[in-house]
């Protein structure tokens, strides 16, 4: 199996005036093709911050993160966008849905930005509205729908550009439990029928222990890792 | 994409239509009418004629400004107190002098700047009144008679008057017609001075009352008459001189003004060039306060468009994660303003040509309606829209969108 992402001696420290702040102090990790892992621990141990680093939102103050080999480092800004449009999916705890476009609108949007054709956009759009359950309600806008088929709506938008890893984000951390459990199932079918690559963060132990591997982080390094299965 | 983010935030996008487009219409509008105000006056002083000079008394352009305003200018009706003294310095010197010059086919002497009242069914009305002589037809020939007859040379006591004085009240009735007598008042020299009238002749309506003589609410009597009952004294204000040969009227002009001191002289060309730069400076203030309209407009976008970004900091996080530029972010932004300029643009100028037409009609003047005005309008709105738009959309693009995506 190839790495997907990689990270060697990733460091990224925050500058609070005077004095910076060491967020992540030399993280070395992998990402496989296929995984589906997830990345825990409390708040403050900086779990989101590996997540935008390894989703090429921002970049290291020393160390690499190489996605699909690329140094991104070395990446403008304009090729970090590109990236991010062609191989990162995000998924966030409160959805971010854009809440004056319908959940249609919402899945085409990263095509819009990728630059694919009308007619093409509207059928994948409409097919991974299907295939997460809300074939009946792809033209009801956010408001319309639940907390649960909102994040399904997300994940069809995470999905919609065929990404080579989904950041996830908290997923579930603004769902009730059964909405949760539901929407793990979504991703970890997936992940086993299509082999789709899935990074989740999250500090519940619950949806920690459904995945396959589990990295520890606590205060910016990493303190364990195993794999559950 | 920027449209449907307009339609979210229609009462703010109307706000800032509506500011772009009372600029726009403010501008489309004061140009318009002052176009139009300046082809009318054009067309009027086509009507001098490409053959005519008019000569007046005094020295070049700066005394011929100050006398038109004045209302010295033949024809005028301004001027509340008539003043034979200032205004009048040429007489039949000159006329003997030009009658003698060479390329020189008519001579025609003129006195203006009467003022006088008189009653017709109950109304009083003021008329100013000029003094012209038998030849004055031939030479402006653009003043037709609608009714009665021209001057003679043996008239005296007789009067043409204009338009206006025949059909008052947007000619309802009609107060004079040929033959009718009246009792023309003024006071000269402190004293009250009366002058029985007979209407022998009533001009066609012209739209105005600049050009040469007559107008549409003034007297036109014989030259003698209007000597004796003003008691001017052998001065003309103007004398027109029609030139055999209009191909060398510029170099009669020059030869006029040596000959004779102290005067000016006005060609059709210079009237009009005169017109255009007084115009011109008329509307360059005009459309610089309706521009003032315009920058307020602009500075309302870029607080609409500031407070909007700031709104949507976090929605530009999540088009930046899934994968937008900073030009995409740029470009969404702009567009919208260019939205906003367009629509602006194009209904303020609508706004300002109906506007214009519609006070042109009250006060008599045909504004000009054009494409292009209407183009140049809707350009300028919409140059105007980026330029705000310019600020707030680029912070929007440069926001971090890790930062962006933490805001609520």
């Amino acid at each position: 199996m190839s790495s997907i992402i990689e990270t060697v001696d990733l460091v990224k420290e925050y500058s609070q005036g005077e004095k910076s702040l060491r967020v992540l102090k030399g993280i070395n990790m992998k990402v496989e093709e296929g995984d589906f892992m997830a990345i825990m621990g409390p708040s403050g141990s900086g779990k989101s911050t590996l997540l935008n680093m390894i989703g090429a939102l921002d970049k290291p103050t020393s160390g690499t993160v190489l996605i699909r080999g690329v140094d991104i480092s070395t990446l403008s800004d304009n090729q970090l966008a590109d990236l991010r449009s062609k191989e990162i999916g995000f998924i966030f705890q409160f959805f971010n849905l854009i809440s004056r476009m319908k959940a249609l609108g919402n899945v085409e949007l990263p095509m819009v930005i990728a630059g694919v054709p009308r007619r093409e956009r509207r059928e994948r759009a409409s097919k991974l509205l299907e295939m997460v359950g809300l074939g009946e309600r792809m033209h009801h806008r956010p408001m319309e729908l639940s907390g649960g088929e909102q994040q399904r709506v997300a994940i069809a938008r995470a999905l919609v550009n065929d990404p080579a890893v989904l950041l996830c984000d908290e997923v579930t951390g603004n769902l009730d439990s059964k909405t949760g459990q539901d929407i793990m199932q979504l991703m970890r079918n997936l992940n086993n029928e299509q082999g789709k690559t899935f990074v989740l963060i999250t500090h519940d132990p619950v949806v920690a222990q459904s995945t396959d591997r589990l990295v520890t982080l606590h205060d910016g390094e990493i303190i364990g890792e195993k794999r559950v299965w | 994409m920027a449209f449907e983010s307009l339609s979210e935030r229609k009462f703010r996008f109307a706000l800032n239509l509506l500011g772009i487009m009372i600029g726009c219409a403010a501008v489309t509008g004061l140009i318009s009418l002052t176009q139009g105000m300046n082809n009318e006056i054009t067309s009027q002083m086509g009507i001098l004629g490409t053959s005519t000079i008019t000569v007046i008394p005094g020295t070049r352009l700066s005394s011929m400004l100050a006398s038109s305003q004045e209302g010295g200018f033949m024809g005028s009706s301004g001027g509340s107190s008539f003043n034979p003294a200032t205004t009048s310095e040429l007489d039949w010197r000159d006329i003997d002098i030009l009658e003698k010059m060479h390329g020189i086919d008519l001579v025609v002497p003129g006195v203006s700047g009467g003022q006088g009242t008189y009653i017709r069914k109950g109304v009083t009305f003021s008329v100013s009144v000029d003094g012209i002589t038998d030849r004055y037809f031939e030479i402006n020939e653009a003043d037709e008679i609608l009714e009665g007859r021209e001057l003679l040379r043996s008239d005296k006591a007789v009067v043409i008057i204009g338009y206006s004085l025949a059909y008052p009240f947007d000619g309802e009735e009609q107060y004079l017609d040929v033959g009718d007598r009246i009792k023309l008042t003024t006071k000269v020299n402190k004293k009250e001075k009366t002058l029985s009238l007979r209407v022998v002749g009533i001009l066609e309506e012209s739209g105005s009352s600049i050009g040469p003589g007559g107008g549409d609410e003034s007297f036109m009597i014989p030259l003698r008459t209007y000597e004796q009952f003003f008691e001017t004294g052998g001065e003309y204000t103007s004398i027109q001189v029609k030139a055999v040969d209009p191909d060398f009227i510029d170099q009669l002009s020059d030869e006029i003004e040596d000959a004779l001191e102290g005067v000016s002289v006005i060609t059709s060309e210079l009237a009009m060039s005169m017109v255009d730069s007084i115009l011109g400076t008329v509307e360059a203030v005009l459309s610089g306060i309706a521009g003032i309209s315009l920058l307020v407009a602009g500075v309302g976008i870029i607080n609409t468009m500031t407070v909007s970004v700031m709104e949507r900091t976090r929605e530009i996080g999540v088009l930046k994660a899934i994968g937008a530029r900073s030009s995409d972010v740029l470009f969404m932004f702009l567009s919208e303003a260019v939205m906003t300029g367009i629509a602006g643009g194009a209904m303020g100028a609508v706004f300002g040509f109906m506007l214009s037409t519609f006070v042109g009609n009250y006060v008599g003047v045909t504004a000009e309606v054009s494409l292009s005005l209407g183009t140049i309008t809707l350009l300028f709105a919409v140059i105007t829209c980026v330029i705000s738009g310019l600020y707030p959309a680029w912070r929007a693009s440069n926001l971090n969108p890790v930062e962006a995506l933490r805001s609520e």
